[in-house]
């Protein structure tokens, strides 16, 4: 999951220089 | 790209549906996958009371916000189960989302209670790994926790992910008696069981944390430490790489598993659960895999095992 500011950001969305975007993992869980 | 219902810039885009949504209409759909959910495998009313195990997760506060929003009678069970600051900030976020919303939370923790053994303890007392006796532990402390409440039905988060890795599981090493009680709805087989619902089932990681994130909900984003080269993580991991290249296999393999397959498995499943002789509740043998796990803790606690020769 990608996140720009309050956005998520599709595939094809384009990144401008300085963009601060936070990259979220959405995998959880174990064996149980 | 553009939003599939509205025509507006799209902010998600599901490969696997071959759609995309913008904020109010990925929300319509996240919420309304779910009650289709409810809906077609008969899970539950609006009138019955629901226990919904929640760990501070994605999965279990979003099931838990859309099934309040929904108007259904939701009281949420938290298990503390003692691993080190990770349970410490799951369950202030458990916590803090119930009392954002006024909802009843309802908070065990392993250590507090019966044996007063949590995961950790059972994990090196047995050199066993860690998802495992968490397992049991759950299942456990949710089954009595729900006979307890006198709750109809027991509601948890596990996604399409969790479903599909626990198929391949299942498959790969050909586990009849699991693969004949993977469904969405476990009815009870005893007295003191409830019902088990899991209505996320055909909802992904991904489309849970969406809908998480778009509700500003608070949850847990790290990984249980204890996960860390779980085989369920392998299997997600093989699983990814194919919905990648193949939009929608994980939908497929675990939606035409439940229509096609499940059924033959189901019917080899018979066997009805008597009762524990060491906790009371139901057992498929003289002990409940509770309390064998407790007895086996206790045995390799014993000075007599600790003098035992290696």
């Amino acid at each position: 999951m990608v996140i720009r500011g309050e956005l998520l950001l599709t595939e094809g969305e384009v990144l401008e220089e300085g963009d601060d975007v936070e990259i979220r993992a959405v995998i959880s869980g174990g064996a149980a | 790209m553009k939003c599939t219902r509205c025509r507006a810039k799209a902010e998600v885009e599901l490969r696997s549906h071959n759609a995309g949504f913008c904020r109010p209409c990925y929300l319509f759909y996240f919420r309304r996958q779910v009650e289709r959910a409810i809906a077609a495998e008969h899970m539950f009313t609006h009138e019955e009371r629901l226990l919904v195990a929640v760990s501070g997760g994605k999965d279990s506060l979003a099931l838990w916000d859309v099934l309040a929003e929904g108007g259904y009678r939701t009281t949420g069970l938290y298990l503390g189960l003692g691993i080190g600051t990770y349970s410490d900030r799951s369950h202030d976020k458990a916590v803090k989302f119930a009392e954002q919303r006024g909802l009843e939370l309802r908070v065990v923790s392993l250590r507090e209670e019966g044996p007063g053994l949590a995961v950790p303890d059972i994990a090196a007392a047995t050199r066993r790994v860690s998802c495992s006796a968490c397992g049991t532990m759950k299942r456990h402390y949710f089954d009595t926790a729900a006979l307890a409440g006198d709750f109809d039905v027991l509601v948890t988060g596990h996604n399409l992910d969790d479903e599909a890795a626990r198929l391949m599981g299942n498959v790969l090493h050909w586990q009849r008696d699991h693969l004949a009680r993977q469904r969405p709805v476990l009815l009870p087989t005893h007295p003191k069981f409830v019902r088990k619902v899991k209505p996320l089932y055909l909802l992904s990681e991904y489309e849970t944390a969406v809908y998480a994130f778009m509700r500003g909900i608070d949850y847990i984003v790290e990984e249980c430490p204890n996960a860390v080269g779980a085989t369920q993580l392998l299997y997600k991991d093989v699983l990814n790489r194919l919905e990648h290249a193949c939009p929608g296999t994980k939908l497929s393999f675990v939606r035409e598993f439940l229509r096609s397959a499940q059924p033959a498995f189901a019917v080899t499943a018979n066997e009805e659960p008597q009762e524990c002789a060491g906790c009371g509740m139901p057992a498929y043998g003289t002990l409940c895999s509770f309390c064998r796990l407790v007895r086996e803790v206790e045995a390799r606690r014993s000075p007599a095992h600790a003098a035992a020769p290696a």
